[in-house]
This record gives structure tokens, sequence and C-alpha cells, in this order.
């Protein structure tokens, strides 16, 4: 069995010397069963990034996360409780308090005959396509170790987040484009580890675009753009930086690392014209926006933003995308 | 172990790999006698001293050879594990960081007093505490750089500095988009280039002069070129600067130490700035 742990090979493929690193990230802790992946992962793409194709066609390609931390009570939305309902005002089991039952209406809904309440009443009238999972119980007590136990699996180790999962299995299609990106994520909570990548390469590290702390409007990916050249003169200053860099690779042409940078540099300048132009919600239609929520003083406004955003990214071709949202809780109602 | 571990730091791959699997899961070493005689030396000469030991092994032939190509040694160990060359490599985060400060002459040397997390007071990270003692300007060593679990700070960030939630053997070495963006863009290298500009302008001689004293090549060609590209970003003419209509500079700054700073950054932000040949 090839080992991984020592570099590979330096031959003229230029992106051969990621495989190395790929194989001594990946592999470089003992575990072997990643050792077959790598060696598909050698043989199948070109670049880390690059869309790789699973052993079945999938149906859904691209991934949208809604990550809405908080939530109202499932006794309220989803969960019909007529046991509740009949025993509302009675003392409670520890005899101290009393039972509250829903107050909205619950009726059956669609085909399926799903019960949900008319707090949700647009989205019951799409009862037929929805799934419920009424088997969800957890043992973690906390918001931190809850969220990362939600975008990593482990709240006790450090994993790699579901999104750095999925470029690492299956790419991205737009090369011009971070393949994952966290619109305005938290700070606390996890923070970076849940957008992280543990012990997987770190080309497969979300992306975050402003914080959960900022409205999205002014949310920025970090220095996306220069402060004091305009698009050409940067070109230029580019087209000198490469040029040296060229003469490095010249005179190393079995160090494929030095290509790795041209190749990086040509990728952030494509992408600072590519990724504002995505974020950028102007040319969408009014009644685009409306349906969003979108619009001055509307309640609605930053979370549509970022699902129009969200949107707009996936579209664009990057393999997933969560949108976070916070404290939609019903304490104290 | 802790011999393996200095040796990877110093030649780029530990005698035995991977560094962090001494034992079954791990290969044998590439030198077992020299792995054995090191150990020994750390041990009984230099009584512990990782110093001691970092200055014996820079001052061996194995660790000035170069890293010129050979193609029969190459076809025989591509990966240099017998060490018939020197592994070009890229410098750690903290490294860089303080090369660039060095050259733009903003490093302060000095040791500073408590770290910058004493004057964040209280609080909970992310939530109500006050991180502008984080991110106030530091010129001093990365050494120094405080390491609040959550709220690394940028350059190390980018730079694959070990994250601090697992332990981590040999870092990455990764060439992303996200460095590239921050070597074009951010305040922190407009900063040293323009720090470094001004020293250049600073110096006697004339132009051509600067250009072959910031830019050292090996061939005349080389440098010929550098020369005529470095001069063409530097020249007076504003057309030829990017000092035109785009430019959205201080007015502050003339053209001529606005193109000195945009050729400066650009010795910053090339890989040979960052990889040790």
């Amino acid at each position: 069995m090839r080992d991984f742990a020592i570099r590979l090979p330096q031959p003229t493929h230029p992106t051969l010397s990621r495989r190395a690193l790929l194989g001594q990230a990946t592999c470089g802790i003992g575990t072997l069963a990643l050792a077959g992946l790598c060696q598909q992962a050698r043989a199948d793409h070109t670049t880390p990034l690059s869309p790789k194709q699973p052993h079945h066609t999938p149906r859904a390609k691209r991934m949208i996360f809604l990550h809405m931390r908080g939530g109202p009570a499932h006794m309220e939305t989803f969960e019909h409780k007529p046991e509740l309902a009949k025993r509302h005002g009675t003392n409670g089991r520890n005899g101290k308090r009393k039972l509250i039952a829903s107050k909205w209406r619950w009726q059956q809904r669609g085909e399926s005959g799903l019960w949900v309440s008319d707090l949700v009443k647009h989205q019951a009238r799409h009862a037929d396509k929805l799934c419920v999972l009424s088997g969800m119980h957890t043992d973690i007590a906390n918001h931190t170790p809850a969220m990362l136990f939600l975008h990593t699996g482990s709240f006790t180790f450090a994993r790699p987040s579901l999104g750095s999962w999925l470029l690492y299995g299956l790419g991205t299609a737009n090369q011009n484009l971070p393949g994952f990106v966290s619109i305005c994520p938290p700070l606390i909570n996890g923070g970076t580890s849940n957008y992280g990548t543990a012990f997987l390469p770190s080309v497969y590290q979300g992306t975050a675009i402003g914080d959960i702390k900022t409205p999205v409007r002014n949310a920025r990916i970090g220095n996306i753009s220069n402060p004091r050249l305009g698009t050409s003169a940067q070109r230029k200053q580019l087209d000198l930086l490469q040029s040296i860099n060229r003469d490095l690779a010249t005179r190393a042409p079995y160090d494929t690392r030095i290509d790795g940078v041209i190749q990086s540099y040509e990728l952030a300048f494509r992408m600072q014209a590519e990724l504002p132009q995505v974020m950028d919600l102007s040319s969408e239609t009014r009644s685009t926006q409306q349906m969003y929520g979108i619009g001055e003083g509307r309640r609605s406004d930053n979370f549509g933003r970022q699902c129009l955003m969200a949107r707009r990214l996936i579209e664009a071709g990057v393999r997933h995308v969560e949108v976070c949202d916070e404290f939609w809780d019903q304490h104290g109602a | 172990m802790a011999v393996n571990r200095i040796w990877q730091h110093l030649f780029g791959l530990g005698l035995v790999t991977p560094v962090d699997n001494f034992g079954h899961n791990g290969r044998p070493p590439s030198h077992p006698q020299l792995l054995d005689w090191l150990a020994h030396r750390f041990v009984s000469g230099h009584k512990w001293s990782r110093k001691a030991m970092i200055r014996d092994l820079v001052l061996t032939r194995a660790y000035r050879l170069s890293s010129t190509h050979d193609p029969a040694a190459f076809e025989a160990d591509p990966a240099a594990g017998l060490v018939w060359r020197h592994t070009r490599r890229r410098l750690e985060a903290e490294a860089i960081r303080d090369a660039m400060l060095a050259v733009s002459g903003r490093l302060d040397t000095s040791r500073p007093e408590a770290s910058p997390v004493t004057r964040i007071g209280e609080g909970e990270v992310g939530r109500n505490i006050n991180i502008k003692p984080l991110t106030a300007p530091f010129p001093h060593r990365s050494v120094y750089l405080p390491i609040v679990r959550g709220i690394v700070p940028e350059f190390l960030k980018l730079f694959d500095f070990s994250p601090p939630l697992q332990p981590q053997a040999v870092r990455d070495e990764t060439n992303l988009p996200a460095q590239s963006l921050f070597l074009l863009n951010s305040p922190f290298v407009i900063q040293q280039a323009d720090a470094l500009a001004s020293r250049m302008l600073a110096k006697e001689g004339d132009d051509n002069d600067r250009v072959s004293r910031a830019y050292r090549s090996r061939s005349d060609a080389d440098q010929a070129t550098t020369n005529a590209t470095g001069l063409c970003l530097t020249s007076p003419d504003g057309t030829d600067t990017g000092a035109g209509p785009e430019n959205r500079t201080n007015k502050k700054t003339t053209p001529r130490q606005q193109a000195w700073s945009l050729f400066c950054q650009v010795l910053l932000a090339g890989a040979e700035f960052r990889y040790l040949d």
C-alpha cells in the first residue's frame, strides 16, 4: 500500500504537490480508513476543489443550510399534542406549575393529513411535500456543544464541518468562488469550528461573509477589494508580481508549489470581480426582493437578504451555503 | 522524539514520519543511527538544551545545502528524505510576518510587557468581549501575539497557524486565495509596503540602483527583466504607475511614493519572500 506519510515526489503536473499535501494532511494522523479515499482522490481529480463524481448520479447537487438558532416550541408548530390540550390549566407533575396547551389552532393538512398548527399556516400549505421527523433526542445540555455537534458531529473532538466534508467529497462547480460559504456566522458557540476543517486540508475551509452581529448589507468578505487601486491598475501590479513568481518557477521547475502561488493569485483576482457581483442583490427585481421579505424597515429584511444571497451563490455554483440567523426563541412569550 | 521534531522543523521532513506517530503506526527512521546519535547528543552533550541542539544542526553541511535540482538524485530520492539537497519550504506564519515588519523597519524587537489579553477586561469571547486590544497594531515579534481560542490573529490564521483546538505536529503549507487577497489588499501589507518604500527612497542612488538593491537576482537576465518592469512601475509618468483616474489613494502620497509602495508590495507578496530556498 502506498505510504502517504512521506511527501510525494514533485512531478511536473501543476497540482500533484497539492495531492501530496492532501495525502500528508489527511492520512498523516494514521487513520488507515481514509487511505482508500486518498488513493481514489488522487486518481480522479485534478485539483482538490474540482467537482468529483460520486458513486451514483445525485439529484441534489447543492445545499443551502438555513441555520436558525433557537426556534418556536415544537408543540406550537408540528407536534400536535391533544392530551396536553385536554389537560390545559391542570397541575403539572411536580404540582407547582400549570400545563399550557398550544395557543394556536391545529388542523390536518393536505392529502397526507399532517397535523400542523396555524402558526405556520403558509408552510402548512406544502404539507404533502414535508417530511417531519419526530424522533429527535439529545444528550447535550447547552448551546455551544450543541452547535459543534450539529455542525461537526462531535462536541468533544475537533472534527470537520459538514460543508468541509461536502467539498472534500464532491468539490465545487465554480472554481472562481469559494466552494463553501457561511453567511453571517456567529462568533461564539464554536465560532470558526462550525465551518472549519479540523484534520482535513484547509483548502476545504468555509469562507465567512460578515458575522451574525453585522447586518448582511454591510457584510464583507475580508480583503476582497483593494483600498487604493482600481482593477486595471491592480492588474498591472499583479502582472509584475506574477512575472517575478514565474522567474522563480523557472529556476525551480520541480517545485510545483510556486505554480500553486501563481494560480492562487489568479484565482484571487477573479474572485475579486465575481464574488461582489454575486453578493449584490440590486440586480434582482422588486418582486423577487419582496417575495424574500426584503424591504426598508421590514423585520424580515436581514434574513431575506441572506436567503437571496444564498440562492445567488448556489446558482453561481457554490456547493454549500449556510445562512445563519438567531434568536427566534419564544422565551417569555 | 524531541530531536526528530527539531530535525523536521529545520529540514522540512522528519527522520521519522509522520512526526506525530512514533511507533507502529509510523514509518521506520530514514537514518536510524543518526537519530540515535542525535538523541544521545541532545541528552548527554547538550543537556536537553534545544537551543544548543538547533545550533548544532544549523552548522552542519547538510543544513547548508542548497535546493538546486539534480536529475539523478531526484530520480533516486524525489522526496529528498536522504537529504541530498535542502527542501524548499515555506516559512511559518510568524516568520513571514516578522520578516515583513523587519524589512519595513517597523519591527519592535523589544519584549512587550504582558499580553494584550490583559487589557480586554471581563466578557465572553464573541458575545460582549472587547476585542479592540486584540486587533490593535502590534509591531512586536509574532511569537508574542495573543492566541485566544476562536480569535486567532488574521495573519497567523491565513498562513496555516496550528489551530488552537487540536495538536498538530506538522503545519500545513497551503496556497489559498484568501492569502493572495490578504497580500494584495490588506491594510497591514500596504502599510509595510509604504514603510519599505520610504526607506528605499531615503537611500542614495538612482531608481536603477534602488531596484537592484531591492531585488537581488541570480542571473543578469532576470535582473534586467526586473529592472525594466520595476522601473516601468516606478516611472514618474502618471500613466504607467496606476496613479491615474482609478487611483483612490490618499492625497498626501505622491504618485512617486505610491508607485514605489506598489513595487515594494510586489516584493513582499512574491513567492520568493516566503519560500526558503
